[in-house]
């Protein structure tokens, strides 16, 4: 059989190679022994990988990021699971304002939070900038996307398993904790990841309200006026790139297992 | 029934908004009663249902169970469980869990909870899938979980939200029998929901009809077949034929009735005869009506008409006989085995009926 090659298929071909193209060329140059991240290849070596354990100030950042992104996603899940619960739960007036308030991180571009939370954080509660005002920020981006994925999850299931409970003897506290949690479970796990990649990924916040200590991308950012660091650096951003790529399609293979399973349940 | 009754409802009102759902309704349930609350949808049973649950709390009126005023109980602490509409079987856990759920909220040991567990296994025929998920099972063996579950508790009253309604008609039968027999069994006091009247007839001692929010009539499914108080009734349980009459005179026992061109007619009235004059209407079952070719001379009851369908249904036949100045047609059943050949569609006919099996109804 002839091969099929007509415009579509170039079309699809360049889509994806301008894509995924430049990405890839982290992976090649933190694997190419030279210092500087320039063609020609002078071939293969793994120190730059080997390097970067000894890089101080970069793997304190590694930790700063992990550390914020940990607690950013913790924070905003359990936020988000009570606020999920009281709109889907109660006939509250003015759920949709709410909700649309709630959601709003999304559509503000980061560069407008983060001077207006520079000036709130500095002017008007005099808080120094610190690690902390960077996990608020992240923290306050994390949570429309925390709350739609939770608020899905438990728009889900039938809500007469939670009066089953209570009929059974159950309070409202053991009830969400033998019923309501456990079906949210799914929910609960992608919020969680997504909440990691997100504060994990974050730059601009995190470069406006970050105090001495830095973030790993505002590490990173740091490291580019230094061309011969580079190596160092894309080493890390092909071990990120990795991580994140493997966290977000584990977010995403949970939350398909959660929706398409006709019991909500199933976890 | 015992003279104290377990359950009493005073005047329990419910409103959503400035919709109200439930109108002052009073009634009593006795010990170990198969109880149920018959209507169409949006009469207000699920709603009375789940006050009784203290799922929902009323707008105004009492609730007592087993003499313990319910005001201010939650769910959770009263002598009831329920059987939901949906079953409600927690899918993140297997039979046995489901079925144990609640017992670890009671203060028995673990070896009485498992004993107990077995034991409703048992009770409601599961034997075997103690350990399946809730996902691998049939509608029949969910409804079976969602009994069994909230018999394991031991309450006082069992409440079933429609829990036949989503088994297939075969299913449905079999699980009417079933369900009937294990409440004489386990002795507990149901309070069954449904808008089946079949069903209710079938299973229930006593059963109250509801409509928009009032309940019209509570009675043995006998007395609410045989003597209905209201037309909504009469209709609802059964099928009623209704010839419209005007009261001429009234004794301690029998009314006699004006049908205009029909001429006289005489009937029974189970309340309060109307006053002379009121319309009214004369109902008839499909059963108590004998159709004949010529009006006998000791037939007290007659009327002329004209056989429209006929159906035949192997053991009985279901003749429509149009009426004139009626507007729906008279059912008549007949034994198979009785029926005449001259009674085909087309044919004139007599309708007769003994005095008093006509009942005096008002709109």
């Amino acid at each position: 059989m002839m091969r099929h090659i007509d415009a579509l298929w170039v079309y699809a071909v360049l889509f994806v190679a301008f894509l995924y193209g430049p990405v890839m060329l982290l992976p090649l140059f933190s694997v190419n022994d030279g210092n500087f991240a320039t063609f020609p290849l002078r071939g293969f070596t793994l120190r730059h990988y080997a390097s970067m354990w000894d890089n101080g100030a970069m793997m304190s950042a590694l930790a700063n990021s992990t550390r914020i992104a940990i607690i950013v996603a913790v924070t905003s899940t359990a936020l988000a699971i009570s606020a999920a619960l009281a709109i889907t739960r109660y006939r509250l007036p003015g759920a949709a304002p709410i909700v649309g308030f709630m959601m709003l991180p999304l559509v503000i571009p980061s560069i407008v939070i983060s001077v207006a939370l520079l000036v709130i954080i500095i002017r008007f509660l005099g808080i120094p900038l610190s690690l902390w005002t960077v996990t608020a920020g992240h923290i306050l981006i994390c949570l429309p996307f925390s709350l739609s994925v939770l608020m899905a999850r438990m728009e889900g299931f039938d809500p007469s398993l939670e009066e089953a409970s209570r009929d059974l003897g159950c309070s409202a506290w053991k009830t969400f904790w033998r019923v309501t949690f456990p079906l949210a479970m799914p929910g609960v796990i992608s919020s969680l990841l997504l909440g990691f990649i997100i504060s994990f990924d974050e730059f601009v916040i995190a470069f406006f309200l970050t105090g001495t200590e830095s973030t790993l991308p505002v590490f990173l950012f740091s490291q580019l006026r230094f061309p011969n660091k580079l190596p160092g650096t894309l080493a890390l951003g092909s071990l990120i790139l990795v991580g994140s790529t493997l966290l977000v399609i584990l977010a995403e293979v949970i939350r398909r297992r959660g929706v398409q399973s006709n019991n909500p349940g199933d976890i | 029934m015992t003279a104290e009754p377990l359950i009493t409802l005073t005047d329990i009102t419910k409103r959503f908004g400035t919709l109200t759902v439930l109108h002052d309704i009073s009634f009593d349930i006795g010990r170990g009663e198969f109880f149920s609350l018959l209507g169409a949808s949006g009469c207000g049973k699920t709603t009375l249902l789940r006050i009784l649950a203290g799922i929902e709390p009323p707008s105004a009126g009492q609730l007592r169970i087993d003499g313990q005023p319910m005001a201010g109980v939650p769910a959770h602490k009263r002598p009831t469980n329920m059987v939901f509409q949906s079953y409600a079987i927690f899918p993140h856990l297997n039979v046995e869990e489901n079925i144990g759920y609640g017992l670890r909220n009671l203060k028995i040991s673990r070896a009485e909870a498992v004993g107990r567990v077995a034991e409703a296994i048992e009770l409601v025929k599961l034997y075997g899938l103690a350990k399946r998920n809730a996902h691998q099972l049939s509608g029949g063996q969910r409804q079976r979980v969602a009994l069994a579950r909230a018999l394991v508790m031991r309450p006082k009253v069992l409440l079933l939200d429609e829990p036949l309604s989503a088994l297939d008609k075969k299913l449905r039968q079999e699980m009417q029998l079933e369900l009937r027999a294990l409440q004489r069994s386990v002795g507990i006091t149901f309070v069954f929901v449904t808008h089946d009247q079949e069903e209710a007839l079938t299973l229930s001692d006593r059963i109250a009809v509801m409509s928009g929010g009032r309940i019209l009539q509570i009675d043995t499914p006998r007395g609410l077949y045989d003597r209905p108080t209201s037309i909504e009734v009469a209709e609802f349980v059964g099928t009623m034929n209704l010839m419209p009459c005007t009261v001429r005179s009234s004794t301690a026992d029998l009314v006699s009735l004006d049908a205009g061109a029909a001429g006289a007619l005489t009937g029974v009235c189970p309340g309060v005869a109307p006053a002379n004059g009121t319309a009214a209407f004369l109902a008839l079952r499909p059963e108590k009506v004998r159709l004949v070719t010529r009006v006998g001379k000791d037939d007290a009851n007659s009327l002329q008409g004209t056989i429209r369908e006929v159906a035949y249904l192997g053991d009985r036949i279901h003749y429509q006989v149009a009426i004139a100045g009626v507007e729906k047609p008279f059912v008549i059943f007949s034994n198979a085995a009785e029926a005449s050949q001259e009674l085909a569609a087309g044919a004139a006919v007599a309708l007769t009926w003994p005095r008093d099996a006509g009942l005096v109804l008002c709109r």
